[in-house]
């Protein structure tokens, strides 16, 4: 009885925010989205009969959530090591051409890591070059064995390290000099300014980007895959193709779930307790340390860095080309998949776009019921992994809309999931520039609600939503993970042909649509790089 | 004056999360032609009062109506952009991707180009902002900003412009010169407007009427010189200028007080003789003289500029204030006498807040 009093009342209030604002509708939308693949994965698991259940909750499992976990952190701190020094040198030092490592330092981030394992595997793979020159230096059998856990850890932690650098370049670079001054003046040296006070300073980007960084790890499939390393990503594939065990998939999915939950909730946690933002940001530049005689190590430094990350893994694919001829050849058969990646890309960039607007301003203007909760819920997408993601949604449509389960729609519904926080993201920072007054002005000037937000508010933020777009088209580029499970059959994205010619050690292949796709995201990236530069000469 | 074009008619408005209304109760009729400003200590309801007439803000009861027509109230509602209702805001909110002309024709659309292009030079000629006409916003300085989007509200020649702080944004040399302009133009445009302002100088120099406004409820609607002078309650009374309460005692004739004694007091109003009231003095109205043998001892002396402000005690304790010309410098701990000559005597009975008896000449 209570019940339906409390559905009755749910109902009516979801009439009148629907009335208010049929962008509630929207959002609740895509919150579905969210939540029933997760549910879906969760009935499954608990459709195992128990016994099964019970022998699963074994060593292996704990094994594999553990390798998981380990392997993510490992990645985690070996990019630490690589970005945090490159972010310190490249902004807040004398290095010599630092405006532009800092811009190239940022370019891995269009490769993505299952290229980057194409490129070592080429390089490191037991008959590869590297082995084959140290087989002939020493006489013995193969010396470095990329494939492995160890392989994972120095791929992953290599081309994520750009998300860090860049979140914790910028928070150096608008760091208040007045802070540091006022440490010295009372009574610190250099060395005790760095610790005390620029290092906590820093600490909020710093623990932001980690712990991106983590996420990545212990969610990414492909790399991991490729150097056949067993964790929780590459298992649920296993189970899910070739032993077409669901229920054991979706229990790995599980507890994949938990771990990426934990881990966001421990980080809230954290975050919360003593969340600070810098009062008011630099007026001037920070005062660059002066390196001395660390000069030539530092550059050295920075040199090698550059070399691992992105000038030998694109130097690989180059030379895996066999000839002009047959890479104009080969180009030329990547048409269709190529064809196939701009248009699930594109087309579910623009659409989350939109969706990703119209949610950011309904959210910010408009006094919604749920509002807040459906908001949260829509931002979990991107935390979810694209292995678990694509596993929840096969479970869901194919059992409760299989009309649309196996078209290309499920891969766009995919990336909406995965990638409108971002165009959502953008869209809400961009709006909290404009002052609501604006478009009360064109309200009263005799505009339309509907019309205000056309004439006023997208002409005044269209680079922040441009920026929005090219982040979730990028992204969508280099989907691998998710894309494999959603895609119908012969819908083939560049990322899955690149994966699929790693499998069958068809390097030059891989190499070929690796370039293709790097020259694509490069391009937005690119201009994504150098507005956020020319903002911050503005600034 | 004219006919009222803007009523509000026991509007009441509580947002959200609030506890208390923002808005309880207001009625207030604004008359064609003229400046009306509504005054009011910061969180009184006066910018709510102006949303709400502009329609960004709809009221939880009440009506309120614009010439004549129910605009709110009931299950009546006419959206902002069909209230035909000017705004300027205190940021200006000029579009930053439009030139100051394209601002201005932004609400004539639905004129044709020839008219359209005659009205936006005129209105910019009216303003002074012809030679500005092709550049953006943030190439004007705050003033010329102020006055594009004053363009900008009178272009589609609203019934009403609804002006909101303002001149808050602004250096003080440039203000007072920007208020005097603004003022001319509203009046050279025969323009309806209501300024909303916590500035009693600025709500003084620029509005024919003021309304007083105090936690979301109308305390005083008059001229300027009315709610100076009579103020109708201690609210007004201490919000608008300087001002100190004198305890008096009532006689047949008037009011006795430690400043002498004001007659003509309709004593039947305020109580009967002998009970306690209080009388309200304004600094200009407090005259000192230097004599050993008196009442009075300056406590404080500021020194404004055009005048001297005394803070003299009392021997019975009271503090008063007394404005002085700035040539007349007296030492602290000089003894005066002290007395009051006010034109106008605002009695109020203890702990009561609306006064009881004004003495002295009625207003025109």
């Amino acid at each position: 009885m209570r019940l339906r009093t409390a559905l009755a009342s749910y109902r009516e209030n979801f009439r009148v925010a629907s009335r208010q604002s049929p962008l509630v509708l929207l959002l609740l939308g895509l919150s579905l989205a969210v939540i029933l693949p997760l549910a879906s994965l969760a009935l499954w698991a608990f459709r195992q009969e128990a016994v099964q259940l019970l022998s699963f909750f074994n060593i292996e499992l704990l094994e594999l959530a553990a390798r998981t976990l380990l392997l993510a952190g490992l990645a985690t701190l070996w990019a630490a090591a690589l970005a945090l020094p490159l972010a310190w040198l490249v902004v807040r030092t004398d290095l010599p051409g630092r405006s532009w490592w800092r811009w190239l330092a940022a370019l891995p981030l269009a490769i993505p890591s299952y290229v980057g394992a194409l490129t070592y595997i080429t390089l490191l793979e037991p008959t590869g070059p590297v082995n084959r020159f140290l087989g002939w230096l020493t006489g013995q059998g193969p010396l470095v064995n990329i494939y492995g856990f160890w392989g994972g850890v120095f791929v992953l932690g290599l081309f994520t390290y750009p998300i860090l650098f860049v979140l914790v370049a910028a928070s150096l670079e608008v760091t208040n000099p007045a802070y540091e001054e006022a440490a010295r003046s009372l009574g610190k040296g250099p060395r005790g300014v760095l610790w005390s006070v620029s290092l906590p300073l820093v600490k909020p980007s710093i623990t932001a980007g980690a712990l991106l960084v983590f996420l990545y790890s212990a969610s990414d499939f492909g790399s991991l895959s490729l150097l056949r390393v067993r964790v929780l990503t590459t298992e649920i594939f296993h189970q899910l193709n070739t032993r077409f065990d669901l229920g054991t998939a979706a229990l790995l999915a599980l507890v994949l779930v938990a771990i990426t939950g934990l881990v966001l909730f421990g980080q809230r946690k954290a975050l919360g307790a003593r969340y600070f933002t810098q009062i008011s940001t630099a007026s001037r530049p920070a005062p660059r340390a002066m390196l001395g005689r660390w000069r030539l190590p530092a550059t050295g430094l920075v040199i090698i860095i550059m070399l691992l990350a992105l000038i030998l893994p694109v130097m690989v694919l180059v030379s895996e080309i066999p000839g002009w001829d047959s890479f104009w050849q080969s180009l030329a058969g990547q048409g269709r998949y190529t064809l196939n990646s701009l248009g699930a890309s594109a087309g579910a960039a623009s659409l989350g776009l939109i969706l990703g607007f119209l949610i950011a301003y309904a959210a910010q203007r408009k006094r919604m019921i749920w509002g807040k909760g459906l908001y949260s819920i829509t931002q979990l997408g991107y935390a979810i992994p694209g292995t678990v993601l694509g596993l929840g949604m096969i479970l869901f449509y194919n059992n409760y809309l299989p009309w649309i389960y196996s078209t290309w729609f499920m891969v766009v519904i995919g990336y909406l999931v995965r990638f409108s926080p971002q165009t959502m993201q953008a869209s809400r920072s961009s709006l909290e520039a404009i002052h609501p007054h604006l478009e009360e002005v064109a309200r009263s000037l005799g505009l339309g609600p509907a019309r205000a937000v056309a004439k006023v508010i997208v002409p005044n933020i269209r680079a922040g939503l441009l920026a929005g777009w090219a982040l979730f088209f990028i992204s969508a580029m280099k989907e691998l993970d998710a894309t494999l499970l959603l895609r119908p059959a012969g819908f083939d994205t560049l990322s899955v042909r690149i994966y699929v010619h790693t499998l069958e050690a068809d390097f030059s292949s891989a190499a070929v649509v690796a370039l293709v796709q790097i020259i694509i995201t490069a391009i937005p990236l690119s201009l994504l790089l150098r507005r956020k530069e020319r903002r911050m000469q503005l600034g | 004056m004219g006919r009222t074009i803007i009523n509000l008619d026991n509007v009441t408005k509580t947002y959200p999360g609030a506890l208390e209304p923002a808005v309880e109760t207001l009625s207030l009729s604004v008359e064609r032609g003229g400046i009306t400003s509504i005054l009011g200590p910061s969180g009184c309801g006066k910018t709510t009062s102006l949303r709400l007439i502009a329609g960004f803000e709809k009221p939880d009861s009440g009506t309120i109506t614009i010439n004549d027509r129910l605009v709110a109230g009931g299950s009546n509602w006419v959206p902002a952009e069909n209230r035909g209702v000017g705004m300027v805001f205190q940021d200006y909110a000029l579009f930053p991707h439009l030139t100051i002309r394209e601002n201005v024709a932004f609400g004539l659309r639905k004129n044709s180009s020839t008219s359209r292009r005659q009205k936006v030079d005129r209105v910019l000629e009216i303003v002074g902002l012809a030679p500005f006409a092709r550049r953006y916003p943030f190439e004007l300085s705050g003033g010329q900003q102020q006055r594009a989007a004053l363009a900008r509200a009178l272009a589609p020649n609203p019934v009403v412009i609804l002006l909101d702080e303002p001149f808050s944004n602004l250096d003080p040399d440039i203000r007072a010169q920007l208020r005097e302009e603004v003022k001319r133009i509203l009046l050279d445009t025969s323009s309806t407007a209501i300024l909303v302002t916590h500035d009693q100088e600025e709500a003084f120099s620029m509005a024919q009427r003021v309304a007083v406004l105090h936690e979301g409820r109308l305390e005083q609607l008059g001229s300027a010189e009315e709610i100076y002078h009579q103020p109708q309650t201690r609210f007004v009374a201490k919000f608008v200028g300087q001002t100190d309460f004198v305890s008096g005692w009532l006689t047949a004739q008037g009011v006795k007080t430690e400043l002498g004694f004001f007659s003509d007091l309709q004593v039947g109003k305020c109580g009967s003789p002998g009970e306690e009231v209080e009388v309200m003095i304004r600094p200009d109205d407090v005259h000192i003289t230097p004599d050993q043998d008196s009442n009075g001892i300056i406590l404080r002396r500021e020194f404004k500029g055009s005048e001297n402000l005394y803070t003299v005690r009392l021997d019975s304790g009271q503090l008063l204030t007394s404005s002085q010309p700035s040539t007349l410098i007296l030492n602290t701990g000089t003894r005066v006498k002290t007395w009051a000559q006010p034109v106008h005597v605002v009695v109020f009975r203890r702990k009561e807040e609306a006064q009881c008896d004004i003495i002295g000449p009625a207003q025109a």
